[in-house]
Protein backbone atom coordinates (compact mmCIF):
# COMPACT_ATOMS: atom_id res chain seq x y z
CA UNK A 1 0.00 0.00 0.00
CA UNK A 2 1.21 3.29 -1.05
CA UNK A 3 1.19 5.90 2.07
CA UNK A 4 0.77 9.58 1.79
CA UNK A 5 3.92 10.45 2.09
CA UNK A 6 5.58 8.45 -1.21
CA UNK A 7 2.01 10.24 -3.12
CA UNK A 8 3.88 13.16 -1.93
CA UNK A 9 7.07 12.35 -3.23
CA UNK A 10 5.34 11.66 -6.21
CA UNK A 11 4.12 15.00 -6.36
CA UNK A 12 7.17 16.72 -5.53
CA UNK A 13 8.99 14.97 -8.54
CA UNK A 14 5.83 15.66 -10.96
CA UNK A 15 6.89 18.31 -13.39
CA UNK A 16 3.65 20.12 -13.11
CA UNK A 17 3.57 20.28 -9.15
CA UNK A 18 7.34 20.68 -8.33
CA UNK A 19 7.14 24.16 -7.84
CA UNK A 20 3.83 24.34 -5.30
CA UNK A 21 4.29 24.87 -1.28
CA UNK A 22 4.87 21.30 0.64
CA UNK A 23 2.22 22.45 2.86
CA UNK A 24 -0.04 22.64 -0.17
CA UNK A 25 0.67 19.32 -1.77
CA UNK A 26 -0.20 17.53 1.56
CA UNK A 27 -3.71 18.67 0.89
CA UNK A 28 -4.16 18.07 -2.30
CA UNK A 29 -2.38 14.17 -1.36
CA UNK A 30 -5.16 13.99 0.75
CA UNK A 31 -7.78 15.19 -1.23
CA UNK A 32 -6.83 13.01 -4.44
CA UNK A 33 -7.35 9.01 -4.35
CA UNK A 34 -5.24 6.59 -5.32
CA UNK A 35 -6.35 3.34 -7.35
CA UNK A 36 -4.60 0.83 -9.25
CA UNK A 37 -5.40 -0.71 -12.64
CA UNK A 38 -4.25 -4.12 -14.31
CA UNK A 39 -2.19 -4.03 -17.47
CA UNK A 40 -4.45 -3.83 -20.52
CA UNK A 41 -6.82 -1.93 -18.84
CA UNK A 42 -8.88 1.12 -20.39
CA UNK A 43 -8.15 4.24 -18.11
CA UNK A 44 -10.75 6.68 -20.63
CA UNK A 45 -11.72 6.22 -23.69
CA UNK A 46 -11.89 9.16 -26.74
CA UNK A 47 -15.20 10.98 -26.77
CA UNK A 48 -15.44 9.95 -22.83
CA UNK A 49 -16.90 12.61 -20.70
CA UNK A 50 -13.81 14.88 -18.91
CA UNK A 51 -13.55 14.14 -14.99
CA UNK A 52 -10.19 13.81 -13.66
CA UNK A 53 -6.72 14.70 -13.69
CA UNK A 54 -3.93 11.72 -13.37
CA UNK A 55 -0.55 11.30 -12.15
CA UNK A 56 0.87 8.44 -12.21
CA UNK A 57 3.08 7.04 -8.94
CA UNK A 58 4.28 3.77 -10.81
CA UNK A 59 3.84 1.79 -14.25
CA UNK A 60 3.33 2.81 -17.62
CA UNK A 61 0.67 4.02 -19.83
CA UNK A 62 0.05 4.18 -23.52
CA UNK A 63 -1.76 7.14 -24.95
CA UNK A 64 -3.00 6.73 -29.01
CA UNK A 65 -5.67 7.95 -30.88
CA UNK A 66 -7.84 5.64 -33.65
CA UNK A 67 -8.41 7.27 -36.90
CA UNK A 68 -10.26 5.31 -39.40
CA UNK A 69 -9.07 2.13 -37.49
CA UNK A 70 -5.89 2.84 -37.30
CA UNK A 71 -4.27 3.37 -33.84
CA UNK A 72 -1.51 6.13 -33.74
CA UNK A 73 0.61 6.39 -30.76
CA UNK A 74 0.73 9.84 -28.84
CA UNK A 75 3.09 8.67 -25.86
CA UNK A 76 4.22 6.24 -23.10
CA UNK A 77 3.53 7.64 -20.03
CA UNK A 78 5.56 6.54 -16.68
CA UNK A 79 6.26 7.24 -13.33
CA UNK A 80 5.98 10.95 -11.71
CA UNK A 81 4.25 11.86 -15.41
CA UNK A 82 0.44 13.35 -15.50
CA UNK A 83 -2.12 12.87 -18.43
CA UNK A 84 -5.48 13.70 -19.21
CA UNK A 85 -5.49 17.93 -18.51
CA UNK A 86 -6.36 18.79 -21.86
CA UNK A 87 -9.88 17.66 -21.76
CA UNK A 88 -10.05 19.22 -17.93
CA UNK A 89 -8.29 22.40 -19.94
CA UNK A 90 -10.67 22.87 -22.84
CA UNK A 91 -13.70 21.67 -21.51
CA UNK A 92 -14.09 19.30 -24.35
CA UNK A 93 -14.82 15.46 -23.84
CA UNK A 94 -11.32 12.96 -24.53
CA UNK A 95 -8.83 13.78 -27.08
CA UNK A 96 -7.07 10.21 -27.03
CA UNK A 97 -7.58 6.87 -25.43
CA UNK A 98 -5.04 5.70 -22.35
CA UNK A 99 -4.56 1.65 -21.76
CA UNK A 100 -2.38 0.62 -18.90
CA UNK A 101 0.56 -1.36 -20.29
CA UNK A 102 1.34 -3.06 -17.16
CA UNK A 103 0.06 -2.75 -13.79
CA UNK A 104 -0.38 0.84 -12.81
CA UNK A 105 -0.73 3.16 -9.61
CA UNK A 106 -2.91 6.17 -11.00
CA UNK A 107 -3.34 9.18 -8.60
CA UNK A 108 -6.67 10.76 -9.45
CA UNK A 109 -7.66 14.12 -9.21
CA UNK A 110 -11.34 15.44 -9.02
CA UNK A 111 -11.98 18.25 -11.75
CA UNK A 112 -12.81 20.65 -9.28
CA UNK A 113 -9.88 19.88 -7.46
CA UNK A 114 -7.82 20.11 -10.45
CA UNK A 115 -9.84 23.63 -11.08
CA UNK A 116 -8.61 24.93 -7.64
CA UNK A 117 -5.18 24.15 -8.31
CA UNK A 118 -5.19 26.22 -11.60
CA UNK A 119 -7.34 29.01 -10.06
CA UNK A 120 -4.68 29.04 -7.34
CA UNK A 121 -1.07 29.18 -9.19
CA UNK A 122 -1.33 30.56 -12.53
CA UNK A 123 1.94 29.14 -13.24
CA UNK A 124 0.92 25.48 -13.32
CA UNK A 125 -1.33 26.65 -16.30
CA UNK A 126 2.19 27.67 -17.96
CA UNK A 127 3.28 23.81 -17.54
CA UNK A 128 -0.25 22.99 -18.62
CA UNK A 129 0.90 24.90 -22.03
CA UNK A 130 3.94 23.77 -22.54
CA UNK A 131 2.54 20.08 -22.50
CA UNK A 132 -0.27 20.91 -24.76
CA UNK A 133 2.12 22.07 -26.95
CA UNK A 134 3.93 19.13 -26.90
CA UNK A 135 0.71 17.32 -27.84
CA UNK A 136 0.05 19.64 -30.74
CA UNK A 137 3.90 19.17 -31.90
CA UNK A 138 3.48 15.61 -31.74
CA UNK A 139 -0.06 15.36 -33.70
CA UNK A 140 1.99 17.78 -36.53
CA UNK A 141 4.49 15.17 -36.73
CA UNK A 142 1.71 12.39 -37.32
CA UNK A 143 0.17 14.41 -40.01
CA UNK A 144 3.49 14.66 -41.55
CA UNK A 145 4.46 11.17 -41.74
CA UNK A 146 1.38 9.94 -42.74
CA UNK A 147 1.33 12.31 -45.83
CA UNK A 148 4.80 11.28 -46.74
CA UNK A 149 3.62 7.32 -46.25
CA UNK A 150 1.01 8.15 -48.71
CA UNK A 151 2.94 9.95 -51.60
CA UNK A 152 5.61 7.48 -51.05
CA UNK A 153 2.66 4.66 -51.74
CA UNK A 154 1.28 6.62 -54.53
CA UNK A 155 4.41 7.96 -55.95
CA UNK A 156 5.51 5.37 -58.93
CA UNK A 157 7.97 6.35 -61.37
CA UNK A 158 9.43 4.77 -64.93
CA UNK A 159 12.12 3.30 -61.86
CA UNK A 160 9.88 1.31 -60.75
CA UNK A 161 9.05 -0.44 -63.91
CA UNK A 162 12.15 -0.75 -64.64
CA UNK A 163 13.17 -2.38 -61.76
CA UNK A 164 10.04 -4.76 -61.65
CA UNK A 165 11.44 -5.66 -65.41
CA UNK A 166 15.37 -5.60 -64.91
CA UNK A 167 14.85 -7.80 -61.54
CA UNK A 168 12.72 -10.63 -64.15
CA UNK A 169 15.11 -10.24 -67.18
CA UNK A 170 17.95 -11.31 -64.60
CA UNK A 171 16.08 -14.12 -63.06
CA UNK A 172 14.82 -15.03 -66.09
CA UNK A 173 18.40 -14.96 -67.82
CA UNK A 174 20.07 -17.32 -64.39
CA UNK A 175 17.19 -18.96 -64.12
CA UNK A 176 17.05 -20.33 -67.77
CA UNK A 177 20.79 -20.65 -67.82
CA UNK A 178 20.84 -23.50 -65.00
CA UNK A 179 18.04 -24.53 -65.72
CA UNK A 180 17.88 -28.13 -67.62
CA UNK A 181 15.08 -27.26 -69.49
CA UNK A 182 16.28 -24.03 -70.54
CA UNK A 183 15.80 -23.24 -73.87
CA UNK A 184 17.83 -21.06 -76.46
CA UNK A 185 16.51 -17.29 -76.39
CA UNK A 186 17.66 -16.37 -79.44
CA UNK A 187 17.25 -19.08 -82.08
CA UNK A 188 18.13 -18.93 -85.41
CA UNK A 189 15.05 -19.30 -87.83
CA UNK A 190 15.48 -22.15 -90.30
CA UNK A 191 16.38 -20.71 -93.84
CA UNK A 192 13.29 -21.12 -96.00
CA UNK A 193 15.40 -20.54 -99.40
CA UNK A 194 16.95 -24.23 -98.43
CA UNK A 195 13.81 -26.34 -99.09
CA UNK A 196 12.13 -26.26 -102.54
CA UNK A 197 8.44 -24.71 -102.91
CA UNK A 198 5.70 -25.56 -104.63
CA UNK A 199 2.85 -23.37 -105.79
CA UNK A 200 -0.67 -24.41 -104.59
CA UNK A 201 -1.71 -25.06 -107.57
CA UNK A 202 1.12 -27.99 -108.67
CA UNK A 203 0.80 -29.33 -105.59
CA UNK A 204 -3.44 -29.21 -106.18
CA UNK A 205 -1.75 -31.65 -109.63
CA UNK A 206 0.84 -33.73 -107.92
CA UNK A 207 -2.13 -34.38 -104.94
CA UNK A 208 -5.09 -35.48 -107.50
CA UNK A 209 -2.52 -37.91 -109.30
CA UNK A 210 -2.24 -39.31 -105.78
CA UNK A 211 1.67 -40.16 -105.87
CA UNK A 212 2.24 -37.66 -102.93
CA UNK A 213 2.09 -37.86 -99.31
CA UNK A 214 0.63 -34.50 -98.16
CA UNK A 215 1.97 -33.51 -94.26
CA UNK A 216 0.09 -30.99 -92.11
CA UNK A 217 2.60 -29.70 -89.30
CA UNK A 218 0.66 -28.06 -87.52
CA UNK A 219 -0.17 -28.67 -84.00
CA UNK A 220 -3.24 -31.44 -83.38
CA UNK A 221 -5.70 -28.78 -82.60
CA UNK A 222 -5.25 -27.03 -85.64
CA UNK A 223 -5.27 -29.93 -88.13
CA UNK A 224 -8.50 -31.05 -86.30
CA UNK A 225 -9.89 -28.28 -86.84
CA UNK A 226 -9.20 -27.97 -90.53
CA UNK A 227 -6.68 -29.48 -92.99
CA UNK A 228 -6.11 -30.08 -96.69
CA UNK A 229 -8.61 -33.34 -97.61
CA UNK A 230 -6.54 -36.37 -96.42
CA UNK A 231 -3.77 -34.91 -95.23
CA UNK A 232 -1.67 -36.61 -92.60
CA UNK A 233 -0.81 -34.75 -89.56
CA UNK A 234 2.99 -34.78 -88.58
CA UNK A 235 3.00 -32.25 -85.64
CA UNK A 236 7.51 -32.05 -84.05
CA UNK A 237 6.39 -33.69 -80.79
CA UNK A 238 4.40 -36.68 -82.59
CA UNK A 239 7.24 -37.14 -85.09
CA UNK A 240 8.60 -40.37 -84.74
CA UNK A 241 5.05 -42.15 -84.73
CA UNK A 242 3.90 -40.57 -87.71
CA UNK A 243 7.12 -41.33 -89.08
CA UNK A 244 6.79 -45.36 -88.45
CA UNK A 245 3.34 -45.33 -89.99
CA UNK A 246 3.61 -43.94 -92.73
CA UNK A 247 6.97 -43.73 -94.19
CA UNK A 248 9.32 -46.48 -95.13
CA UNK A 249 13.31 -46.81 -95.35
CA UNK A 250 12.84 -48.61 -98.80
CA UNK A 251 11.13 -45.71 -100.90
CA UNK A 252 13.27 -42.42 -100.04
CA UNK A 253 12.23 -41.00 -103.47
CA UNK A 254 8.49 -40.64 -102.35
CA UNK A 255 6.75 -37.31 -103.09
CA UNK A 256 6.42 -35.20 -99.53
CA UNK A 257 4.26 -32.18 -99.75
CA UNK A 258 4.57 -30.20 -96.51
CA UNK A 259 2.56 -27.38 -95.05
CA UNK A 260 1.77 -25.28 -91.73
CA UNK A 261 3.64 -21.93 -90.78
CA UNK A 262 2.54 -19.02 -88.54
CA UNK A 263 4.22 -15.84 -87.49
CA UNK A 264 5.47 -17.71 -84.65
CA UNK A 265 6.52 -21.39 -85.72
CA UNK A 266 7.94 -22.34 -89.14
CA UNK A 267 5.84 -25.99 -88.33
CA UNK A 268 6.51 -26.91 -91.94
CA UNK A 269 10.37 -26.43 -92.52
CA UNK A 270 10.91 -27.91 -89.34
CA UNK A 271 9.52 -31.27 -90.47
CA UNK A 272 10.47 -30.93 -93.91
CA UNK A 273 14.35 -30.38 -92.44
CA UNK A 274 13.91 -33.17 -90.37
CA UNK A 275 12.57 -35.49 -93.60
CA UNK A 276 15.23 -34.01 -95.28
CA UNK A 277 18.00 -35.17 -93.11
CA UNK A 278 16.45 -39.02 -92.94
CA UNK A 279 17.28 -38.40 -96.98
CA UNK A 280 14.20 -38.34 -98.40
CA UNK A 281 14.97 -36.18 -101.65
CA UNK A 282 11.69 -35.05 -102.65
CA UNK A 283 10.42 -33.02 -99.78
CA UNK A 284 8.24 -29.90 -100.91
CA UNK A 285 6.63 -27.16 -98.93
CA UNK A 286 3.22 -25.97 -100.10
CA UNK A 287 3.38 -22.17 -100.74
CA UNK A 288 1.31 -20.31 -98.58
CA UNK A 289 -0.18 -23.37 -97.17
CA UNK A 290 -3.67 -24.22 -95.86
CA UNK A 291 -4.88 -20.40 -96.28
CA UNK A 292 -3.82 -20.52 -100.24
CA UNK A 293 -4.97 -24.09 -100.76
CA UNK A 294 -8.40 -23.15 -99.46
CA UNK A 295 -8.93 -19.49 -101.13
CA UNK A 296 -8.24 -21.61 -104.41
CA UNK A 297 -11.11 -23.87 -103.84
CA UNK A 298 -9.42 -26.79 -103.15
CA UNK A 299 -10.80 -29.91 -101.02
CA UNK A 300 -10.47 -29.46 -96.93
CA UNK A 301 -11.99 -31.28 -94.26
CA UNK A 302 -12.43 -31.14 -90.54
CA UNK A 303 -11.17 -33.67 -87.80
CA UNK A 304 -9.14 -36.55 -87.93
CA UNK A 305 -8.50 -38.13 -91.33
CA UNK A 306 -8.44 -42.12 -90.72
CA UNK B 1 -27.15 3.38 -45.90
CA UNK B 2 -26.22 0.06 -47.80
CA UNK B 3 -25.29 1.46 -50.63
CA UNK B 4 -22.99 3.98 -49.29
CA UNK B 5 -21.52 0.89 -46.68
CA UNK B 6 -21.00 -0.70 -49.99
CA UNK B 7 -19.17 2.34 -51.47
CA UNK B 8 -16.97 2.38 -47.97
CA UNK B 9 -15.78 -0.90 -48.68
CA UNK B 10 -15.01 -0.94 -52.12
CA UNK B 11 -12.84 1.91 -51.52
CA UNK B 12 -11.63 0.31 -48.71
CA UNK B 13 -7.45 0.53 -48.41
CA UNK B 14 -8.14 -2.99 -46.75
CA UNK B 15 -10.18 -4.01 -49.47
CA UNK B 16 -7.23 -3.25 -51.57
CA UNK B 17 -4.91 -4.56 -48.88
CA UNK B 18 -6.62 -8.15 -49.80
CA UNK B 19 -7.26 -7.62 -53.01
CA UNK B 20 -3.21 -7.28 -53.35
CA UNK B 21 -2.11 -10.33 -51.53
CA UNK B 22 -4.75 -12.45 -53.99
CA UNK B 23 -3.69 -11.15 -56.80
CA UNK B 24 -0.13 -11.51 -56.18
CA UNK B 25 -0.89 -14.85 -55.04
CA UNK B 26 -2.65 -15.94 -57.78
CA UNK B 27 0.25 -14.92 -60.72
CA UNK B 28 2.53 -16.77 -58.61
CA UNK B 29 0.76 -19.09 -58.90
CA UNK B 30 0.34 -18.62 -62.90
CA UNK B 31 3.85 -18.45 -63.19
CA UNK B 32 5.19 -21.00 -61.30
CA UNK B 33 3.78 -23.89 -63.26
CA UNK B 34 5.31 -21.83 -65.99
CA UNK B 35 9.05 -21.42 -65.23
CA UNK B 36 10.69 -24.85 -65.12
CA UNK B 37 9.39 -25.75 -68.64
CA UNK B 38 9.78 -22.88 -71.44
CA UNK B 39 9.73 -25.09 -74.22
CA UNK B 40 6.14 -25.94 -73.24
CA UNK B 41 5.28 -22.68 -72.93
CA UNK B 42 6.56 -20.92 -75.95
CA UNK B 43 4.58 -23.83 -77.66
CA UNK B 44 1.85 -22.25 -75.86
CA UNK B 45 2.54 -19.21 -77.05
CA UNK B 46 2.96 -20.09 -80.39
CA UNK B 47 -0.56 -21.33 -80.76
CA UNK B 48 -1.89 -17.84 -80.69
CA UNK B 49 0.56 -16.85 -83.74
CA UNK B 50 0.81 -13.33 -82.62
CA UNK B 51 4.30 -13.17 -81.49
CA UNK B 52 6.85 -13.79 -84.21
CA UNK B 53 9.45 -16.66 -83.88
CA UNK B 54 12.58 -14.43 -82.78
CA UNK B 55 11.30 -13.05 -79.63
CA UNK B 56 9.25 -15.88 -78.82
CA UNK B 57 11.72 -17.96 -76.98
CA UNK B 58 12.85 -15.08 -74.85
CA UNK B 59 9.26 -14.23 -74.24
CA UNK B 60 8.56 -17.40 -73.13
CA UNK B 61 11.51 -17.23 -70.51
CA UNK B 62 10.89 -14.00 -69.25
CA UNK B 63 6.68 -13.70 -69.13
CA UNK B 64 6.26 -16.18 -65.96
CA UNK B 65 8.94 -14.05 -64.47
CA UNK B 66 7.60 -10.59 -64.61
CA UNK B 67 4.12 -12.49 -63.30
CA UNK B 68 6.24 -13.61 -60.26
CA UNK B 69 8.20 -10.75 -59.68
CA UNK B 70 5.14 -8.22 -59.60
CA UNK B 71 2.99 -10.26 -57.82
CA UNK B 72 5.52 -10.48 -55.24
CA UNK B 73 6.31 -7.05 -55.26
CA UNK B 74 2.67 -6.70 -55.01
CA UNK B 75 2.37 -8.96 -51.78
CA UNK B 76 4.96 -7.14 -50.01
CA UNK B 77 3.90 -3.74 -51.16
CA UNK B 78 7.79 -3.17 -52.69
CA UNK B 79 6.84 -0.42 -55.22
CA UNK B 80 3.42 -2.44 -55.38
CA UNK B 81 1.78 0.55 -57.81
CA UNK B 82 3.74 -0.22 -60.33
CA UNK B 83 3.25 -4.19 -59.90
CA UNK B 84 -0.20 -3.22 -59.78
CA UNK B 85 0.14 -1.96 -63.39
CA UNK B 86 2.38 -4.24 -64.62
CA UNK B 87 -0.11 -6.42 -63.76
CA UNK B 88 -3.20 -4.71 -65.23
CA UNK B 89 -1.14 -4.16 -68.46
CA UNK B 90 -0.63 -8.08 -68.69
CA UNK B 91 -3.87 -8.86 -68.29
CA UNK B 92 -5.03 -6.40 -71.32
CA UNK B 93 -2.77 -8.24 -73.21
CA UNK B 94 -3.91 -11.58 -72.29
CA UNK B 95 -7.04 -10.65 -72.93
CA UNK B 96 -6.56 -9.11 -76.43
CA UNK B 97 -4.33 -12.10 -77.66
CA UNK B 98 -7.30 -14.38 -76.81
CA UNK B 99 -9.98 -12.36 -77.96
CA UNK B 100 -8.23 -12.17 -81.30
CA UNK B 101 -7.61 -15.85 -81.76
CA UNK B 102 -11.51 -16.18 -80.63
CA UNK B 103 -12.09 -14.01 -83.71
CA UNK B 104 -10.12 -16.06 -85.79
CA UNK B 105 -12.33 -19.28 -84.14
CA UNK B 106 -8.55 -20.69 -83.14
CA UNK B 107 -8.78 -24.11 -81.43
CA UNK B 108 -6.44 -22.86 -78.64
CA UNK B 109 -6.07 -23.92 -75.08
CA UNK B 110 -5.36 -21.17 -72.60
CA UNK B 111 -1.66 -21.80 -71.81
CA UNK B 112 -2.81 -19.21 -68.52
CA UNK B 113 -1.50 -21.87 -65.59
CA UNK B 114 0.29 -25.14 -67.33
CA UNK B 115 0.67 -26.88 -70.91
CA UNK B 116 -2.64 -28.78 -71.16
CA UNK B 117 -5.34 -25.80 -69.70
CA UNK B 118 -8.65 -24.80 -70.50
CA UNK B 119 -9.78 -23.66 -74.31
CA UNK B 120 -10.09 -20.36 -74.43
CA UNK B 121 -13.66 -18.28 -74.41
CA UNK B 122 -16.01 -15.89 -72.50
CA UNK B 123 -15.24 -17.94 -69.25
CA UNK B 124 -11.42 -16.84 -69.66
CA UNK B 125 -12.55 -13.24 -70.94
CA UNK B 126 -14.42 -12.69 -68.38
CA UNK B 127 -12.12 -13.98 -65.63
CA UNK B 128 -9.07 -11.33 -66.56
CA UNK B 129 -11.95 -8.72 -66.38
CA UNK B 130 -12.50 -9.87 -62.89
CA UNK B 131 -8.33 -9.25 -62.19
CA UNK B 132 -8.39 -6.06 -64.00
CA UNK B 133 -11.31 -4.75 -62.18
CA UNK B 134 -9.72 -5.82 -58.98
CA UNK B 135 -6.06 -3.81 -59.66
CA UNK B 136 -8.36 -1.11 -60.82
CA UNK B 137 -9.38 -0.88 -56.84
CA UNK B 138 -5.50 -1.53 -55.93
CA UNK B 139 -4.33 1.05 -58.22
CA UNK B 140 -7.10 3.60 -56.67
CA UNK B 141 -6.93 2.63 -53.05
CA UNK B 142 -4.48 1.07 -51.70
CA UNK B 143 -2.99 3.82 -49.72
CA UNK B 144 -1.05 2.84 -47.46
CA UNK B 145 1.45 -0.15 -47.55
CA UNK B 146 1.15 -2.29 -44.78
CA UNK B 147 4.52 -2.56 -44.05
CA UNK B 148 5.09 0.87 -44.38
CA UNK B 149 2.40 1.44 -41.48
CA UNK B 150 4.16 -1.54 -39.10
CA UNK B 151 7.45 0.57 -40.04
CA UNK B 152 5.56 3.82 -39.15
CA UNK B 153 4.53 2.45 -35.88
CA UNK B 154 7.49 0.83 -34.94
CA UNK B 155 9.64 4.29 -35.52
CA UNK B 156 6.81 5.74 -33.44
CA UNK B 157 6.77 4.60 -30.63
CA UNK B 158 10.66 4.86 -30.32
CA UNK B 159 11.09 8.81 -30.64
CA UNK B 160 7.84 9.02 -28.34
CA UNK B 161 9.71 7.56 -25.41
CA UNK B 162 12.33 10.41 -25.12
CA UNK B 163 11.31 14.53 -25.41
CA UNK B 164 7.36 14.33 -25.65
CA UNK B 165 7.47 12.62 -22.20
CA UNK B 166 10.00 14.52 -20.09
CA UNK B 167 10.25 17.84 -19.99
Amino acid sequence: MITETDNKDNLLKSPVFRNLPADRIQEIVRKARCETVGPGAVVFREGDVAEHFYIINSGKVRVFVRHNGVERELAIRGAGEGFGEVALLTGESRTATVVALEETELMIFSKELFDDIVREYPDISRTFMKEMRSWLLRDQEIIEEEAEAVIKASRMSWVDFLLIIGVSVLLALSFNHSNPNGIPLFPVAPDRSSIPAISVTEAKQLYEQGKVLVLDAMPPNFYQKRHIKGAVNMPMTLFDIVYLMNFSEEDKDRGVLVYGNSISRPYDLEIASKLMLRGYGDVKIIDGGLPAWEADGYPVEAMAAK
Amino acid sequence: MILSLLKRILMSPYLAFALRIYVGCFFIYASVSKIPFPAQFAEAIANYRLIPYLGLNFGAVLLPWIEFVAGLFLIIGFRARAAVVVIGLLLIMFDLMILINMYWGAPITCGCYDTVGEPIGWKKISENVLMLIFTAQIYLFDRLTITSKWGFLASAGKRIASPAASQ
